[in-house]
């Protein structure tokens, strides 16, 4: 049990990276873009590229996918969302964001297949010892990683100008940009990060796991819940509540079959939203802008 | 001949989805993305019955509309309670719930392996074994559905539905009773994708829980949006595009291999597309795109 609860923390952190780039991101478009897990799984995908194709090394490989990912945002993002945010309510960017999903994902599956991959050899990896908990070099790095990206977002959202503005954004679009807040460059801003986020979140899960095509959309459903669950204003908050609730699957998984994993945590969510009066979650609320 | 009838019939069955999730997509205006899940409810029901007894053909289809419409009003008696999007969470969390249970459950479904031997039921003494035979019940039960559908959207209820989709709290104020109304709505779309379920079960005689996946959720929803939201006839045109268009690319020559990524990406691009430059569908009422903002 306490290998499972110590394996379950670099998942969480995942979740918790992927939580942070919905949440990060949603506060400020106020729409579900379901189109985000293509952004986690791009990267990894560009980096397996990258090694097997044109022979980078493989921290050369993972910037290079992680590039790539917040290329595609940015381009997606001058495409199609600047001009459609403007004259669309949140129900046609999810719905286009849904559109978008299913056609990315069918260009992936042409141009990839759906085949099983992995970043790194096949074979186990080293593993270190830690109070009769075995835990990978992999997982180490997982979480150091997001423990220093995490500090450092929650930091820059709290103590500098981009994150002050953010903030304002967040609160009121129109009022931020009536007040000075340059909105348009915040937005593009605000689309790198939270796809740099998913980009690093999707090549740690490919180094940790072998990575498939289906691989981004159950940390992304994972990601909304621990959002939703943990609040969309704290940062620190959304990471945590990640943090307990993939630890709290995986003890449940331990005990009735990981098949379950996904019944137990969307029977929660469900619990949850209709449990905890929430204004942005219930009728007659202030959340919704459409 | 086998083909067209073949095509005709899978066209029947989308376009039943379709307009039942019209009513709740179009009519009550709130998006969910559970009615795959529904379907599949149907189509496991029929399977059960047909192949651990004999059920008649009027029994199962009976029972797949009211355990998928016992379900429907499950859902919807906590979700009417959640905003838009949420209840879209919520909707995609049921779906998800249903296809792990379709996945895992193993003794009941059959697991990944699915359920096979499923023979139509009989009535009468007629059993729609034959192509021909079955076109005729499906066009049957369209007819049925589509009719139902359409007085529903015209009756006094169908204009209070649509008057809560404009301003639900102006609903309220005029004393109706918002929440029944959504439920009912919800219980009678769920039960019509029951039926669709039921027919496709009884059709294709095997069922997995691949063919009910959220994609299908989305593929139906593509459906109610491409030909336009809250139009009986918008569903319908809808479905017949989306069921019809991707089945000409056989005739192109792509190997099948990629048939169904190109399907896909096809309806992406119709959703996308559509969204972009028609929100309001081919032949819809109701825009939720520039129109609707300038209301």
């Amino acid at each position: 049990m306490l290998q499972v609860l110590v394996t379950s923390i670099p998942s969480g952190a995942i979740i918790a990276l992927v939580a942070l780039a919905f949440a990060f991101r949603y506060r400020v478009f106020a729409f579900i873009d379901m189109s985000l897990p293509v952004l986690f799984v791009i990267a990894p995908y560009a980096a397996h590229v990258c090694i097997h194709r044109i022979g980078l090394a493989l921290g050369i490989a993972c910037i290079a996918g992680i590039a790539v990912s917040c290329l595609l945002a940015v381009f997606l993002e001058l495409a199609l969302w600047k001009n459609l945010r403007k004259r669309a309510p949140a129900t046609v960017l999810l719905l286009t964001s849904l559109g978008l999903y299913t056609a990315m994902m069918a260009v992936l599956s042409l141009a990839f297949g759906h085949d099983i991959r992995s970043l790194l050899n096949s074979g186990p990896r080293p593993t270190v010892r830690l109070c009769a908990v075995a835990v990978t070099d992999v997982q180490i790095l997982i979480v150091v990683c997001v423990a220093a990206i995490i500090s450092s977002l929650s930091w820059a959202h709290n103590h500098t100008r981009f994150g002050a503005q953010y903030r304002a954004m967040a609160n009121s679009n129109e009022l931020a940009r009536v007040s000075g807040i340059p909105t348009t460059a915040r937005e593009m801003l605000v689309t790198i990060v939270s796809a740099l986020l998913l980009a690093i979140a999707g090549i740690l899960n490919a180094l940790d796991l072998d990575l498939d095509l289906t691989s981004g959309f159950q940390p992304f459903l994972w990601g909304i819940v621990a959002a939703i669950v943990g609040g969309f204003r704290s940062l620190l908050g959304i990471a945590a509540c990640s943090l307990v609730l993939v630890a709290g699957l995986f003890a449940c998984g331990w005990y009735a079959g990981t098949k379950w994993e996904d019944s137990i945590l969307l029977v929660g969510l469900v619990l949850t939203a209709l449990l905890i009066p929430r204004p942005d979650l219930h009728s007659g609320g202030k959340g919704d802008k459409e | 001949m086998n083909y067209g009838l073949h095509i005709m019939i899978v066209l029947c069955i989308y376009m039943m989805l379709a307009t039942s999730l019209n009513l709740i997509a179009g009519t009550l205006g709130v998006i969910s993305i559970a009615h795959a899940a529904f379907y599949a409810i149907g189509a496991y029901t029929t399977a059960l019955l047909r192949t651990q007894g004999d059920a008649s053909l009027v029994a199962v289809l009976v029972m797949s509309i009211i355990t998928a419409g016992v379900a429907g009003m499950a859902l919807a008696i906590p979700a009417i309670r959640l905003r838009n999007l949420y209840f879209l969470i919520g909707t995609l969390a049921f779906q998800i719930l249903i296809q792990n249970l379709a996945m895992n459950w193993t003794p009941v479904t059959g697991g990944a392996i699915g359920i096979s031997g499923i023979t139509p039921g009989s009535v009468f003494g007629w059993r729609p074994d034959a192509p021909t035979e079955f076109l005729l019940l499906a066009l049957a039960v369209l007819l049925g559905t589509t009719f139902i559908v359409y007085l529903l959207t015209n009756s006094p209820a169908g204009r209070t539905l649509r008057a809560m989709r404009e301003d639900e709290l102006y609903s309220a104020s005029r004393g109706k009773n918002i929440g029944r109304y959504k439920i009912q709505a919800f219980s009678i779309a769920c039960a019509i994708a029951g039926l669709a379920g039921s027919l496709h079960a009884q059709y294709t005689s095997f069922i997995t829980p691949t063919g009910f996946t959220v994609m299908e959720s989305v593929f139906i929803l593509s459906m109610v949006v491409l030909g336009g939201r809250g139009s009986v006839w918008g569903a319908l045109l809808g479905a017949a595009v989306l069921v019809l268009i991707p089945e000409s690319l056989r005739f192109l020559g792509f190997p099948t291999a990629i048939a169904a990524e190109l399907r896909m990406l096809l309806y992406g691009l119709a959703l996308v597309a559509c969204m972009l430059w028609r929100p309001q569908g081919l032949i819809g009422e109701y825009a939720f795109g520039r129109e609707a903002k300038q209301k």
